[in-house]
Order: structure tokens, then sequence, then C-alpha cells
């Protein structure tokens, strides 16, 4: 193209498609195994990370080019945005997700059978969490992130970090002993 | 803080570092990478719709930069077709209806004069599985990366041009519509560090002379009793050397890309 370089894309536009296409997918392939256990973490079950992980990839992919110069970094780019879209879909999805819950616990079968969790109080009283509170519990013990680093991810204060997590660890404590005590009696 | 609350972040840690936390996607991965691309291309399409309206509205500027975007965002779906390794699903043949046919095999390209021909048994030329960046950068092969992620690194290098700036050396790898033209090395942090996959330019072929545009019958010919296809791909044994496979990729029956790697996980 004789066009002038524009200022959005400094780069030839045969490298930026070569980029696009390529780059993306060598991008998803290794990085899907990843980011569904991530989405696991997030969401408490298989079926929905894989959902979380197809959302949120297929966003990143449109931007692909834009996402690599900007952020420089698409894997921790793509993490932010599963525990941000994991928080908002929750809201959307929560009264019929309340509905739902019981028989569609029963009817799906082929995904509870490879949720090996089942019987762990502590993954159960971690599913129960609200989204938010969850993400904040899990941006800290499964990314190690600090309480400045997961709000800048979530996009709250810190404060709200301080008190989701205080909240959440009480949740899961008191919970936990429920469940356990359930379990043995 | 209490003892209890050491043991609930211990335990925690714990629990988010399970091995079965991992979903178990198996063949369906290959799907859902299928998928994902799909998806993003309908997604990138739909704004390409939007900007293209915008630029119709009349400010000039915005129609030469529409024109730009737009160019960028839909090159030409033979392309698309032709570039994307790793998706060898039915899914993905369903979701690009628009197809080229069959391709000769293998396909034939104009390498950099000094880059390799043959991938394997071990490596890629003085690129060797299990090296870390700096050896594979001092091997002189490759530029510096030019995307890299943390975690599992995907490098894409463009091979080296001689006297040239790396963006005339873009511009001049570029014009090879429906080929791959970078060199992919995953570098792993993880144990077994180094370079745990490698995947070449359309043109470099197996010892057993496989490469990108060989018939998925000659693949089969070629490396009997194939194992089942995987979310990497279909791996296949290296000959004499246990722990290493090729891995191909499969799209509309043909081979999409060829690499070389650890029989493992990639990240």
């Amino acid at each position: 193209m004789p066009a002038p370089a524009s200022a959005l894309h400094t780069r030839r536009p045969g490298e930026e498609h070569m980029v696009d296409s390529t780059d993306f997918t060598e991008f998803v392939r290794a990085a899907m195994p990843g980011l569904l256990r991530y989405g696991h973490a997030l969401t408490g079950n298989p079926h929905d990370a894989a959902d979380l992980v197809q959302t949120v990839l297929e966003k990143l992919g449109s931007r692909w080019a834009s996402i690599v110069r900007k952020s420089g970094d698409p894997l921790a780019y793509a993490r932010r945005a599963m525990a941000n879209a994991n928080i908002s879909r929750w809201r959307r999805h929560r009264k019929e997700r309340l509905v739902a819950e019981v028989p569609e616990a029963g009817a799906d079968r082929a995904v509870h059978q490879k949720d090996r969790f089942e019987t762990e109080p502590l993954w159960q009283a971690l599913r129960e969490l609200p989204p938010r509170q969850r993400a904040v519990i899990v941006l800290r013990y499964y990314d190690g992130l600090s309480e400045a680093e997961t709000a800048a991810s979530l996009g709250v204060s810190t404060g709200t970090v301080k008190s989701q997590a205080s909240k959440a660890l009480n949740s899961l404590r008191a919970r936990r002993a429920e469940l356990s005590e359930g379990r043995s009696a | 803080m209490t003892p209890e609350d050491d043991d609930l972040d211990a335990d925690l840690r714990a629990l988010f570092a399970e091995a079965r936390l991992s979903v178990p996607v198996g063949e369906n991965a290959v799907a859902a990478v299928a998928s994902v691309v799909a998806g993003a291309r309908r997604r990138r399409r739909r704004r390409g719709t939007l900007l293209a309206t915008c630029g119709a509205l009349g400010v000039t500027a915005v129609l030469l930069a529409g024109g730009l975007l737009v160019g960028h965002m839909l090159p030409p779906n033979r392309t698309e077709v032709g570039n994307p390794p790793g998706l060898a699903t039915s899914s993905y043949s369903t979701a690009t209806p628009q197809k080229t046919g069959p391709r000769p095999a293998p396909e034939v390209v104009n390498l950099p004069p000094n880059a390799p021909t043959v991938l394997g048994p071990t490596g890629y030329g003085a690129i060797q599985l299990g090296m870390t960046a700096e050896q594979v950068l001092a091997t002189q092969l490759v530029n510096t990366p030019t995307s890299q992620t943390a975690g599992c690194a995907g490098y894409t290098y463009v091979p080296p041009t001689r006297g040239r700036s790396s963006a005339a050396a873009a511009s001049a790898a570029a014009p090879a519509e429906g080929q791959r033209t970078s060199l992919y090395v995953y570098l792993s942090a993880r144990a077994p560090a180094g370079v745990r996959l490698i995947v070449v330019p359309s043109g470099v072929i197996t010892p057993e002379g496989i490469g990108v545009g060989s018939p998925v019958a000659m693949l089969r010919a070629t490396y009997r009793d194939l194992p089942a296809q995987t979310n990497s791909g279909q791996l296949v044994p290296v000959p004499g050397h246990p722990g290493l496979s090729y891995r191909f990729t499969i799209d509309n029956g043909t081979v999409s890309s060829v690499g070389l790697g650890l029989t493992g996980e990639m990240c």
C-alpha cells in the first residue's frame, strides 16, 4: 500500500497480518492449558472455565496486534481479562444461576465427573464465594499477586481488596469447617 | 495472624497447585483453539465493518485510517486460511467455508540463504531443543524475538536478511501469502527449561520429507502407526529419540505446520 505510514500503525501491513493470524494461533495453542486451569480456579468448574477462556481469547484475538504492542504481555492481559469477565458475567447471570444451580449439577454428569474436587470442603467453600471475593483469593494465592497488584488488575481500590480478602477468608474458614463436620457426621 | 490463618493460606496455595485443577481437554482442545481463532476473526470482521462505516461518513483522515485498519484486519481470506497452524479440526473447516484446494506437497518457499531446510531429529540446524534464549540468538540464524509472553514464551523470529533493517526484512518476508514465514521457538522457564518446541517456516521438511502442504495421506504413509491427535496436533515420535516428537497440525487435509518438540506439554 503506497499510503504514508499511519500514526496508528508503524508496522508494515504484511507484517501486521502475519503477526495477527499466525502469532495469535500459536499463542492460543500454547496458553490454552494454563488459562483453562486458571479459569477452573476462577469459576470453580471446568465447563465455565472453557466458556470464559473462549470469550476472553476471542476478544483478545480480535485486537491481537494492538494488545501485543500496548501490553507487551498478552498472557498477563488474558488473565486479568478473565478475572474481570468472570465477575461481570456472574453479575449478569446471577438470577438464572441461582435457579439453575441444582438441576444443572445433576444433569451435567460428564462435566461433573471431571471435577475431582467435588468432595473437598475447601474447594466447595471456594465455589460458594461471590466471584469478586473468589477472584481476590485466586489472584493472591494462585497468581501470588500483592494487594496493590490485585487492586490494579481488578480495577478496585486496595481497601476493597483488603476487605474482600478478609471476608472471603472468614467465609472460607467457616464454611470449610461446616462442610467438614457435615461430611464426617 | 493466628496459626489457623497460616493453615488456610497453605491449604489454598496447595489447592491451587494441584495437578487435578488442570482441565482435561484432550482432543477437544484442537477444536477449542480453532473455535477461538474463528471467533476472534468474526469479532474482528464485525469491527472492521464498523470502521468502514465510520470512514464512509466523510472525514478524509478517518477514511484513510479506517481503510488502513480494515486492510490490516481483513487480510485476504486465502492468507488467513493458509497461515494458521494448529487447526486440525472439522470445526475449523466449517467456520471458514472459503477454502483453497489441497496444496501440492510440500510447499516450496524462498528461505533465507542461511536457513536449514530440514527439521530434526533434535533441532533445526544450529538451534537445538533445550537451548537457552541466549544460545538461540548466538546461532545467528534468528533476529531478536518479535513477540514473547511470560511463562510459556512464544518467540517469533524473523529470518535475518543481510544489510537490511528488520522492517525491510519483515516486508520482504510478508508477500509469501499463505505460507509460514516465521520461526517459532518456545522456551520454558520451568523444568525442563529451555527450548521445548520449534515450529519452522514453510519449505522446511522433516528428514522423512514431510512439510507444510503435505497431504495427510502422505503423512500417514510416511509415519506408520500414528498416535491419536492431541491438543497440540498430530504427534509423531522422532525415530531413535525417545521423548521427542514431531508435531504436525493439519488443516483441510494437508499439513499446515511442522514442529519438533519434547513430547510433554509446552507450558
